[in-house]
């Protein structure tokens, strides 16, 4: 023999996104705990994995004890597509305990759940709810002891039995008393957050011993199809593969003229911020940064979280879309994460292959997260433009941004040091009008013009037009003639 | 009915059609229904079974008047010793009506519960006795 330390089997959960959190999977033979309030989902990931994990040669028991009752449980855990009727009794055995549990004596109860686990040979064993067991207990007035031996017992049986286990249930939230936490390998927690009107379901991994678990809590759904856990997005170190191979050269930007302006276009794997006010064409840049790239043969991403409507995103767009060259996210979800949109993002992108990606916009992006996320918008921000950059596609982000004629900024978050390219888009006076300039901020280890340019809209998009020449202040807002080289007292009276 | 409860039911109308006494046919009634209480305790939990058991008595207590002292019946769950012995003060033909009507309003609360589909995975494992009848279960 070669290898003389024991090799733990990792457990595919069948669970989207828990395995990832769990840092590759379910050890085998594991003594687990799901705990967390009522509805916060327990018996519903219990019954997900179950269905993933028993086979006929190595079944699934699933104890019940006093708690929800079995009638209830198996008529809305079957509402679930993982929920498989010929499974039970075959692969699947449900047992109630609740006659042995009333009796408070724990030792019958962990007699009756050995027997059952001797005659079946279980490969995953659940026990639901843990927390009548515990009170149960204490009733006999033998709280503590009582149980610590009791679950002692039950986790060496499992162990031994070669079964991987769970218990479901309530726990009080103070960790370090509870004796059941320090024999478990693994601490599965299940929060619901509340803030406002929304309610945002959140997994933590407290422990899970022998492996490396992604700590921090974890946002999951609950739809028909069960649960599915947003895992966050990867570290830069250890992201996928990049889905478009990353090459030299740069992106154009289906203006020509900013291409220009931009010492020939964006270059490749670049993220860039467009921002400007309301109305001023940032999605119309935006649109064109796709329509450029479907142009030039490649595929594209786009998560909306404004104009609704595919007719409202322009002709040639809804096109691309209908024809699978662009991708949508579905941003209509209500209480969004940063990590389910990268999530969704990321897998669009490998799917298409898509070397453009675009967030339209920033603004409407975070009014679409829950409330709780909003605090954390701008470390989500910049952790989602790292592994958006990690897959090699090139991002374009909106920004809306009042115009502010006394300071001069790029974006509200303090998110343009995260990008590798800013592009400001203003409105000034001029002629008694509303024109609108532009200009390219930053363009991170590139030359690119200095120029703030004039621009307009029509029906082929955007149209750069000159500079203005001997006006001043223009960032102001209020253009004046240049009076000298260098105006006199021109900053005291702006704005 | 569906197919398990017909097959529940086949075996007590076997015995009836070959004359069996209203005695033999109750016995072999009650006996399907310790096998349905075994089959579905573990799974429900003896408390629900019997519950679903007195609610579809309950129900058919109307059109069979006289298996009302069985519904009062305080027995523990999963003893069927009431039923069997009303049925068998009754005649065999009656004894197979109450019964399949019985079973069917069983069946029926079942599936409207935890639908048709799991309520017959669950009945499937109910064993009909073949000593109880004289003629092999044509289901089976």
């Amino acid at each position: 023999m070669t290898e003389h330390k024991a090799t733990i089997r990792r457990l595919a959960t069948g669970v989207p996104g828990l395995d990832v959190v769990l840092g590759g999977g379910l050890p085998e033979f594991s003594f687990n705990l799901i705990a967390g309030p009522p509805g916060s989902g327990k018996t519903t990931l219990a019954h997900q994995m179950m269905f993933a994990l028993a086979t006929r040669e190595r079944p699934a028991l699933y104890f019940t004890v006093l708690g929800e009752p079995p009638l209830k449980m198996l008529r809305y855990q079957q509402q679930f597509a993982f929920f498989d009727t010929e499974q039970v009794n075959s692969a699947i055995r449900f047992i109630n305990l609740a006659d042995d549990t009333v009796t408070g004596d724990l030792d019958r109860v962990l007699g009756r759940i050995v027997g059952e686990v001797k005659a079946y040979g279980p490969g995953v064993v659940f026990v639901d709810s843990f927390r009548s067991v515990m009170l149960a207990g204490q009733l006999e007035g033998k709280p503590y002891m009582g149980l610590q031996h009791f679950i002692q017992q039950l986790g060496m049986v499992m162990t031994s039995w070669q079964a991987t286990s769970f218990l479901i249930g309530e726990y009080p939230e103070q960790i370090d008393s509870n004796p059941v936490f320090t024999v478990a390998d693994g601490l599965i927690w299940l929060r619901q957050s509340q803030q406002s009107n929304s309610v945002v379901r959140k997994m933590e991994i407290m422990k899970m011993r022998g492996q490396r678990t992604l700590p921090g809590l974890h946002t999951f759904r609950i739809s028909s199809a069960g649960i599915q856990v947003f895992a966050p997005m990867p570290d830069v170190a250890t992201a996928e593969a990049p889905a478009a191979p990353v090459t030299k050269g740069r992106l154009r930007m289906g203006v020509p003229e900013l291409d220009h302006m931009m010492g020939g276009g964006l270059p490749r794997g670049y993220s860039l911020l467009v921002a400007g006010p309301s109305g001023s064409g940032k999605s119309i840049l935006a649109s064109a940064f796709l329509i450029e790239g479907a142009r030039a043969g490649e595929t594209g991403v786009i998560a909306a979280f404004e104009q609704r409507s595919s007719v409202a995103r322009g002709r040639v767009l809804a096109e691309l879309i209908d024809a699978g060259r662009i991708g949508v996210v579905d941003t209509r979800a209500p209480d969004l994460s940063v990590d389910e949109i990268a999530r969704l993002l990321i897998t669009e992108i490998q799917r298409l292959q898509a070397s453009r990606v675009v967030i339209d916009s920033l603004s409407g992006f975070e009014l679409a997260l829950a409330p709780t996320f909003r605090n954390e918008f701008r470390e989500s921000l910049a952790r989602l433009v790292a592994s958006l950059a990690a897959t090699g596609a090139s991002v374009l982000m909106t920004s809306e941004l009042e115009d502010r004629y006394t300071d001069l900024r790029f974006s509200p978050y303090g998110t343009a040091f995260m990008t590798d390219a800013i592009i400001v888009q203003r409105y000034i006076e001029l002629d008694s009008r509303l024109r609108r300039i532009l200009a390219v901020v930053k363009l991170r280890a590139s030359v690119h013009s200095n120029e703030l340019r004039l621009f307009h809209i029509d029906d082929q998009g955007i149209r750069i037009g000159e500079m203005v020449p001997g006006l001043e202040g223009l960032l102001g807002g209020q253009p004046r003639q240049q009076q000298s080289k260098h105006g006199s007292g021109a900053s005291d009276d702006d704005g | 009915m569906q197919s398990e409860a017909l097959r529940i039911q086949a075996t007590i109308a076997a015995l009836a059609a070959i004359n069996a006494d209203a005695e033999r046919v109750a016995a072999a009634a009650a006996a399907s229904w310790y096998e349905i209480h075994a089959a579905l305790a573990p799974v429900i939990g003896p408390g629900g079974a019997a519950a679903l058991y007195r609610r579809a008595l309950h129900l058919i207590c109307g059109a069979y008047p006289w298996l009302t002292a069985a519904r009062e019946d305080p027995l523990r769950a999963g003893e069927f010793a009431a039923l069997q012995l009303l049925l068998s003060e009754q005649a065999s033909a009656q004894v197979v009506a109450a019964n399949g009507a019985l079973l069917q309003t069983f069946y029926d609360l079942l599936s409207s519960l935890v639908g048709v589909s799991l309520t017959e995975r669950l009945l499937r494992s109910v064993r009909t006795d073949p000593g109880a009848s004289a003629q092999t279960d044509p289901l089976r």
